[in-house]
């Protein structure tokens, strides 16, 4: 009787139960709402010939002309081959990287230490593209840089000129990626790997498995929704750069544009010389759009294969 | 603790509706109408006039004082005050861009007409068309143009409206090599006539062969191509379709990079660069000449020049510096018309405007507060000379409240004092050179380029990817040239130059 | 046991790789601040200056007041966003965790849709502009973009859903609590771990920002310590590539020097505060680990 009554009572205290959680939320969504959502309006940009005497509403649709430039060259194969192909290989490197990193971390046992290697390790990730960019710099400068003046001399090797090969890029810009971002992967998989029970681990070692079966029976599959989580978001992204990497550690260099131009490079050197808002707005529209639903389809392929990751 | 965050929670939804519901506009700090506005009499209320420029370093510390010297004499004069907001470099595009495009309250401003940005503005209306207000208030502006030549005032115009006015200032240009004095002496360098690009190559070798650690030859500017400085060419904006000879023997419009003189040109830079006559790292140096000569590791540049340079760049590599000239001066729209003084589409009172910036064009005091700031605060005149000026006693470059030195960007600094340590008589040099130079059967004409747009960003794209290669010697034109040619072609250049010439013909039909 | 140390030798070998490979940039670019300009453009980059020379820090130090100015901002900006921030993304991401909580998927949709698309620049200057006139403001540093974002908010959530269990909330609730207590009594507590490592991450994105204050801010009393020098870098990188528009004031200019000294400022103070911040967030994770 008690306990019928009790469901009963929460039952009609049911939303009133939960106003205060409908409150604690309203800053954060209103937030959104002002910071993410009314600018979304501004989309329609994208669409017009802005002529700003005529001001916004009323100058004319331009239909898909602004998107025109996107697709119109040569250069559009490039910049979408770079873009997808590069963000595809920091997906995978970074994500394996990070993970083994964390794992074995995990390892390491006196904390002290631990600490330490965290600390340092997370190091890149807090500068800014601008300062890694000088960093880089200092290492392959052809007159003067570490790489040229003091390491290639030892192999007997004559100076490389960095910057002026576009090939070497296809490794360079990887490598300051892994370098940046690993650090911060790896704590956001670490957190996850210390929250598994260490009981799993024990049982797993009284019945003999060797470290590595630990690791593919117990380790892999409980941090398998970070895991989704981060690689379907970056899926979704993938049509964007990081526009300081392409951008700020090339040095803006003209002859390194077919392994380094990607679609935000390309616009942002073309507005810079057209000014034209437009045509900016098209470019990011259409990031936008294509990000949007590769999401919805790995979040769908995600829902098959183990529904309980999927996002939504 | 917990509590804090709900606290601070409640407080920030407090805010955002306060700022939200608020529609009166925040007063900014920096120099706008203070108190004493109200004062005025029976007077109209005074127009704050906003004007933005570019400056190249710490937003001066001294810039509320010299608004209010300013306004002295503007108040009495035109019943205005004004908003002085210069704007860093780092900011300039984004800032100025956000502010034309989004209605702000601007209503003079400079433009800096990198890659074709202005005809963009005045294309999408972000720019009032002055010829009327020039005609009735703004007659000592063209004055002051006109008077060096009237054709200085044709690069301001888009399709017969004028939509922004140039300074006074190095309007023209030549091109020469700037170098070591010490060493050319020992080279035996001919300082007194016009130097040939062959000439160039003997002076060069002889350096090499005296001086081994010497890099003889270097890009002037960063980012700039060593051949860049020997172009003899009217750029017409972005060199997709140029005048060869300033269209003195005729205007037709060709693709620069397939002429004859272009291929011998990178020819010649490649065997420089084997013979190491020109820097290794040249297309990613980061140290421009100037450095490069101050450090002692280069002999000299080649470079645009102008009355007074030679001094110039003494002063800043700490060698004496000989310039020789190349060319004989010339003149182009773009030297015009790479900074203009516009009026914004959003300018509420653009009578005042244009009366303000007449007068930063003929008032002396006003243009020398704009330059120098406040005499006894900023600058004292010299004993020898009243109009030669200097640091008053305890300031230098490194403490002054106003060492913006921007005459050039300012209006008309041919009215203002001179610095000391420059020629006294500078500004009649200046003015005699934009006088005599040649102008470019293209003078004025500012190429519209809406129908081609897409064409021009990839071919933008193009060009920065060949030139640095090309020019600076490093790739072999044999192998590199027509690629560049084929890729140019593949993305276009054809159509620009096509609509160019039907433009420039149109120009020049209705300009007789 | 063979098996535990050698995992932890090759842990340990690795990660002394790792560290090698991340500090040693940094020691380049201190060495070469302190380097003379002539040492760098004749013989490169070392990590051990070849000519000592306090030329660079002395070309900033005539910007000191500017500087330390500057310093002040940024820590308010970094302190006081971040504390904001916090509170509001936990404050919409606990909710969201609660897998009774009516509406729950549509709004984190909602949430997550933000991360995809944006209005793009001009749209949201207009707002901020127009609407709110938060131009030459200390409010423009503080909220555009960098108060609270989906990412921060969705990890917090999983955050609070792998470890916050449902029994203890609805334990506390049969016992009368109302769902503030909970949330103030028994989800903060637990919740240091995640408090520390959002923390950080919003606190770096206010640091570093320099976005903000080039599009909304002009007055030098608001500008950060990114924005000073991000301009004291356009400034020398304009003067470099258009040295024909002649200044005087251009007295000793060392360059590369000043550039990495430039760097160095910036980075100081994060290279002085994360490892003392670092043992907090790790010993939070650590109770997180043992109480989960």
């Amino acid at each position: 009787m008690e306990v019928i009554a009790r469901v009963h009572k929460h039952k009609k205290r049911n939303y009133k139960r939960y106003i205060p959680l409908f409150l604690m939320m309203i800053p954060g969504l209103l937030y959104l709402l002002v910071n993410n959502y009314i600018p979304m309006i501004g989309l329609f940009i994208a669409f017009k010939n802005i002529n700003f005497q005529l001001g916004f509403f009323e100058s004319p649709w331009a239909g898909l002309q602004n998107f025109k430039y996107l697709f119109a060259s040569s250069n559009a194969f490039i910049i979408t081959r770079n873009t997808l192909l590069y963000n595809a290989a920091f997906i995978l490197i970074n994500t394996s990287a990070a993970i083994t990193l964390a794992i074995l971390l995990n390892e390491i046992t006196r904390k002290i230490i631990m600490r330490i290697y965290q600390t340092v390790i997370l190091l890149p990730y807090l500068f800014s593209m601008v300062i890694v960019s000088y960093l880089v710099y200092a290492l392959l400068s052809v007159d003067n840089g570490f790489i040229d003046k003091s390491v290639l001399p030892i192999f007997g090797i004559e100076s490389v000129s960095w910057y002026s090969e576009p090939l070497y890029w296809v490794f360079i810009l990887p490598l300051v990626k892994l370098w940046n971002q690993a650090g911060f992967l790896c704590i956001v998989y670490l957190a996850s790997i210390v929250g598994i029970n260490k009981e799993y681990y024990e049982a797993a070692k009284l019945d003999g498995a060797s470290k590595w079966k630990q690791i593919q029976l117990i380790t892999l599959p409980l941090i398998k929704p970070v895991v989704i989580i981060m690689v379907l978001f970056s899926i979704g992204k993938i049509f964007y750069s990081d526009f300081g990497l392409f951008y700020q550690i090339p040095l803006n260099s003209g002859a390194l544009y077919p392994t380094t131009n990607v679609i935000d490079t390309y616009v942002y050197r073309g507005l810079l010389q057209l000014g034209d808002i437009g045509m900016s707005s098209a470019a990011g529209f259409y990031q936008s759009i294509v990000g949007f639903i590769l999401v919805l389809v790995s979040n769908l392929i995600v829902k098959k294969v183990s529904p309980e990751n999927a996002l939504f | 603790m917990k509590k804090i965050f709900s606290t601070l929670a409640v407080f920030l939804v407090i805010i955002f509706a306060v700022v939200g519901c608020s529609s009166t506009p925040k007063t900014t700090d920096n120099g706008s109408s203070s108190t004493t506005a109200a004062a005025t009499t029976a007077k109209q209320e005074a127009y704050t006039a906003k004007v933005a420029w570019l400056i190249l370093t710490n937003p001066p510390a001294d810039l509320q004082a010299v608004t209010d010297e300013i306004n002295k004499i503007t108040l009495e004069k035109i019943n205005v005050k004004v908003d002085l907001d210069p704007i860093p470099m780092a900011n300039w595009f984004t800032q100025t861009n956000l502010m034309l495009s989004s209605g702000e309250k601007l209503d003079l401003a400079i433009v800096y007409n990198k890659d074709g940005l202005f005809s963009n503005h005045v294309a999408t209306g972000k720019l009032l068309p002055i010829d009327d207000l020039l005609a009735q208030h703004g007659q000592g502006i063209v004055n002051a143009i006109s008077g060096l030549n009237p054709l200085y005032l044709v690069p301001g115009k888009v399709s017969g409206k004028t939509y922004g006015v140039t300074q006074l200032r190095d309007l023209a240009t030549t091109q020469g090599l700037c170098c070591r004095k010490d060493i050319a002496d020992k080279v035996g360098l001919d300082t007194t006539k016009l130097l040939s690009i062959t000439e160039l190559e003997t002076i060069l070798e002889k350096v090499k062969a005296q001086y081994p650690d010497i890099v003889p030859l270097v890009p002037f500017n960063v980012g700039g191509t060593i051949a860049g400085g020997f172009y003899n060419i009217d750029k017409l904006g972005d060199t997709m379709g140029v005048l060869q000879n300033f269209g003195q023997d005729n205007t037709k419009i060709v693709n620069y990079f397939e002429t004859p003189e272009y291929a011998n040109l990178v020819k010649t830079m490649y065997a420089w660069y084997k013979k190491g006559y020109i820097l290794a790292d040249a297309t990613t140096n980061t140290n421009n000449g100037v450095s490069l000569v101050k450090s002692g590791k280069a002999f000299g540049f080649v470079s645009t020049q102008k009355p007074g340079f030679a001094n110039q760049e003494t002063q800043q590599t700490g060698f004496e510096m000989y310039a020789v000239d190349m060319v004989k001066p010339y003149t182009n729209t773009n030297q015009v018309n790479n900074f203009l003084w516009t009026i914004p589409t959003n300018c509420k009172d653009p009578v005042s405007a244009m009366k303000l910036l007449n007068l930063m064009y003929t008032d002396v005091d006003v243009a020398n507060l704009i330059v120098w700031g406040i005499e006894g605060k900023h600058y004292v005149k010299t004993a020898e000379n009243p109009n030669v000026i200097t640091y008053p006693e305890g300031i230098d470059s490194s403490n002054t409240g106003w060492g913006l030195n921007l005459g050039w960007e300012m209006g008309n600094q041919f009215i203002t004092h001179i610095w000391k340590g420059d020629d006294p008589e500078l500004w009649k040099q200046l003015a005699e050179f934009d006088k005599s130079a040649v102008q470019s059967k293209a003078m004025g004409f500012v190429f519209d380029s809406s129908k081609v747009k897409s064409q021009m960003t990839a071919v933008k794209n193009v060009m920065d990817q060949y030139i640095p290669g090309l020019e600076d010697g490093q790739s072999d034109p044999e192998k590199v040239l027509p690629k560049f040619i084929s890729d140019l072609k593949a993305n276009g250049i054809d159509d620009i130059i096509k609509e160019k010439q039907t433009q420039l013909d149109a120009y020049i039909a209705s300009s007789k | 046991m063979k098996d535990e140390r050698g995992s932890r030798i090759l842990a340990n070998i690795v990660f002394i790789l790792a560290s090698a490979v991340c500090i040693l940039p940094f020691l380049l670019m201190i060495s070469s601040s302190f380097s003379s300009e002539k040492s760098i453009l004749v013989s490169g980059y070392s990590f051990w200056p070849r000519q000592f020379s306090l030329d660079a820090y002395k070309y900033l130090a005539t910007n000191a007041a500017y500087l330390g100015h500057a310093y002040g901002i940024t820590f308010f900006v970094t302190l006081f966003g971040t504390a904001v921030g916090l509170c509001i993304t936990l404050m919409l991401a606990y909710p969201l965790s609660r897998s009774d909580m009516p509406f729950r998927n549509k709004i984190s949709f909602l949430v997550f849709f933000t991360m995809l698309f944006n209005g793009g620049l001009v749209p949201t200057y207009l707002l901020y502009n127009n609407i709110f006139h938060i131009k030459n403001t200390i409010i423009a540093l503080l909220v555009p973009y960098l108060l609270m974002n989906g990412f921060n908010v969705l990890i917090t959530r999983t955050f609070f859903m792998t470890n916050i269990p449902p029994a203890i909330i609805e334990s506390a609730y049969i016992d009368g609590a109302g769902e503030l207590t909970i949330f103030n009594k028994i989800i903060l507590p637990l919740s240091l771990p995640i408090i520390a490592t959002i923390g950080l991450f919003i606190g770096i994105g206010y640091w570093n920002d320099w976005f903000n204050g080039m599009i909304f801010i002009n007055d030098a009393k608001i500008f950060s310590i990114q924005n000073v020098l991000n301009q004291m870098l356009q400034n020398i990188q304009f003067m470099q590539n258009n040295p024909d528009i002649g200044t005087r004031t251009t007295t000793e200019l060392p360059q590369t020097t000043v550039k990495m000294a430039i760097a160095v400022v910036g980075a100081l103070p994060i290279l002085i505060i994360y490892p003392i911040f670092q043992k907090y967030f790790v010993k939070g994770i650590v109770i997180g680990a043992v109480k989960g």
